[in-house]
């Protein structure tokens, strides 16, 4: 039994939340996030009106593939590999520990294993009960304490228990995903998941046989691959990668008690960047992202980001895509990773801070002037075509040999109004 | 060279070998065997519009390379390759498995360990990277309208006879077996 006073003592022994890099800065009290407070789960409970909890439910793909990508868009749900991966057992925690002399070499061992298993990049950070779900939970993915009870523990006795967060990412195709917006980059989105969800419970399981325990759905992502040096986050509220940009998925970090060294930080511009450019806030369909500064939400400074807004689209859409991803497509960041990519972010990374701002408006321009102000680009991939549209009354649009389509949306079209709004309001 | 070499090399892991070739204490702790005895989802009722049965491989070759696979080759189903599953029961009929999925997809995938002689997790995997591909394929396959099962075959025989000449750092598990309109061979063969 703890007392009141041994809590509190318990309490007291975390130290401040780290450093999480300069996109975003902790500036009051931060509470955890309950994920009971997360649209997928309000919608599921159908706190979000009845044409989103029925897209949830009950839609179907009309994309054969779209059915297999994901298992809320299938016929039947086990013909997607996601059904199977999450109902897959878990193994036993192997009773022959192997011994961790040097945390270092196992942290660089750790990483091999996760890439080999298909991650494209890897993080670690020292746990702190911030960046877990407010709610007790399972210590092993609701199966039970490491297979055994079902007492359930709270967020500090997680961290406690399991010092260790490894964050993923996977990359989706960068071609694919210029076809956003379209059956393709659905593919590419859906599928990518798949894969992360796959590589994290190999990597779960081959730390099970290492002799350590592991706690899964327990860490909000986007603190834990901040801190892990995976990234930084931009204006649209995604993960802004070195190697990737933003066309990276994030899934459910990994905690555990294998000794290992944390990562730091990164600075890869992306708070300079962000400020001058924009670009995601004048594309967003929904207008959904802030062309403002930032906002405090649940006491960290960072762009704030109209979920709401974002997440009603969906039921509207899903006829023709599931996916939106314009703001991570249109992001100079999301590139492919070759040589002239690498040259441009490290241009920012190594320009001292005061002077950074010269450098992205460079940057910026040349994006601009070379991908375009809204990125369009025609995909062909299987017999999909994004510069071929037929309507689902049967009716053919003419054929866009350059651009493609990105139907039924068009780039934020109330951007123009609000600007009109304001200039009333300053007038 | 190996001077030239030195500075680059990736310093000594020592815990790669046990990662390779270590078996595993619990199976359950890669998702392999979920995959490969997940059941069957239903064949979706209303059957795709087709394209040109030689574009159709090329459009399965881009999918299969997408998920990780490396080649693809379509051979006619022939009970001889046939092999009973893990838990084979009396119920297994090689002639009428043939006789409702006249064609066989052979994919191979990357194996840079190969799994008969690496036991740990590094060699495993190969068998999830199969599993995964297979699975996905035939689940395409069910959602286009047609039949596809994954079903095991001797896998020397049904890449012999689909073409596909898997090489030192390429693996061949299970094949799908399928009703939907191919041609025989690799695609543009």
């Amino acid at each position: 039994m703890v007392t009141k006073d041994e809590e509190r003592s318990e309490e007291a022994t975390w130290e401040p939340i780290p450093y999480l890099g300069r996109s975003v800065r902790v500036v009051g009290d931060w509470q955890s996030v309950d994920a009971s407070q997360t649209p997928h789960e309000k919608n599921k409970r159908g706190e979000l009106g009845k044409p989103l909890h029925n897209w949830y439910f009950n839609r179907t793909s009309r994309d054969p593939l779209g059915r297999v990508a994901t298992a809320n868009s299938s016929a039947d749900r086990r013909n997607a590999i996601e059904t199977h991966i999450a109902g897959a057992p878990r193994g036993k925690i192997n009773p022959e520990r192997t011994e961790v002399v040097d945390p270092k070499v196992m942290t660089e061992h750790i990483k091999r294993v996760a890439k080999h298993l298909g991650a494209s990049d890897v993080g670690i950070m020292r746990v702190h009960p911030s960046f877990l779900y407010k709610e007790g939970r399972y210590p092993d993915d609701g199966r039970g304490a490491d297979g055994g009870g079902t007492i359930m523990v709270s967020a500090e006795e997680t961290a406690r228990r399991y010092p260790y967060a490894i964050a993923c990412i996977y990359a989706w195709d960068y071609d694919m995903g210029r076809a956003h917006r379209h059956r393709i980059g659905d593919a590419a989105y859906h599928f990518g998941a798949e894969a992360l969800r796959s590589t994290y419970a190999n990597l779960a399981g081959y730390i099970r046989e290492l002799g350590y325990g592991v706690a899964t759905r327990v860490a909000t992502p986007m603190p834990v691959a901040l801190g892990a040096g995976l990234g930084e986050i931009g204006r649209h509220g995604m993960l802004i990668t070195e190697k990737f940009g933003a066309r990276v998925h994030l899934g459910d970090p990994i905690l555990t008690d294998l000794p290992l060294v944390p990562d730091e930080p990164i600075d890869i511009g992306v708070e300079d960047f962000c400020k001058v450019c924009r670009k995601c806030a004048n594309t967003c369909p929904t207008n959904s992202i802030t062309a403002e500064g930032k906002a405090v939400v649940n006491g960290v400074e960072k762009y704030k980001i109209n979920w709401e807004t974002c997440y009603r689209l969906r039921p509207h859409v899903m006829e023709y895509w599931d996916i939106c991803m314009t703001c991570v497509a249109v992001c100079p960041y999301t590139k492919p990773d070759v040589w002239w990519r690498t040259v441009a972010v490290r241009s920012i990374k190594w320009t001292p801070i005061p002077l950074r701002g010269v450098t992205t408006r460079v940057l910026k321009w040349i994006d601009d002037r070379f991908w375009g102000k809204l990125g369009r680009k025609r995909v062909q991939w299987m017999s999909h075509d994004s510069g071929r549209l037929k309507l689902p009354d049967g009716t053919a649009m003419p054929e866009e040999p350059e651009r493609g389509y990105y139907y039924p949306l068009k780039e934020n079209t109330r951007r123009f109004d609000i600007l009109k709004e304001k200039l009333k309001g300053k007038a | 060279m190996g001077l030239l070499r030195w500075p680059l090399r990736r310093p000594r892991d020592p815990y790669w070998d046990a990662f390779v070739n270590r078996p595993l204490a619990d199976p359950a702790n890669a998702i392999t065997d979920a995959i490969r005895r997940a059941p069957e989802g239903r064949i979706f009722p209303v059957r795709s519009e087709l394209p040109e049965p030689a574009r159709l491989l090329q459009d399965l070759d881009q999918l299969i390379r997408f998920l990780g696979g490396s080649a693809i080759g379509v051979a006619r189903t022939d009970t001889a390759f046939l092999l009973p599953g893990d838990d084979a029961d009396a119920s297994f009929d090689p002639a009428g498995l043939a006789e409702d999925h006249p064609f066989t997809v052979v994919c191979a995938v990357h194996a840079e360990h190969h799994p008969d002689r690496a036991k740990g997790m590094a060699g495993q995997h190969v068998l999830h990277e199969s599993a995964s591909v297979n699975f996905s394929l035939a689940a395409y396959i069910r959602e286009l309208g047609y039949r596809g099962t994954v079903r095991p075959v001797d896998p020397a025989a049904a890449a012999r006879a689909a073409g596909v000449e898997p090489g030192r750092d390429e693996y061949v598990g299970d094949a799908v077996l399928t009703d939907l309109p191919l041609p025989l061979g690799r695609p543009g063969s």
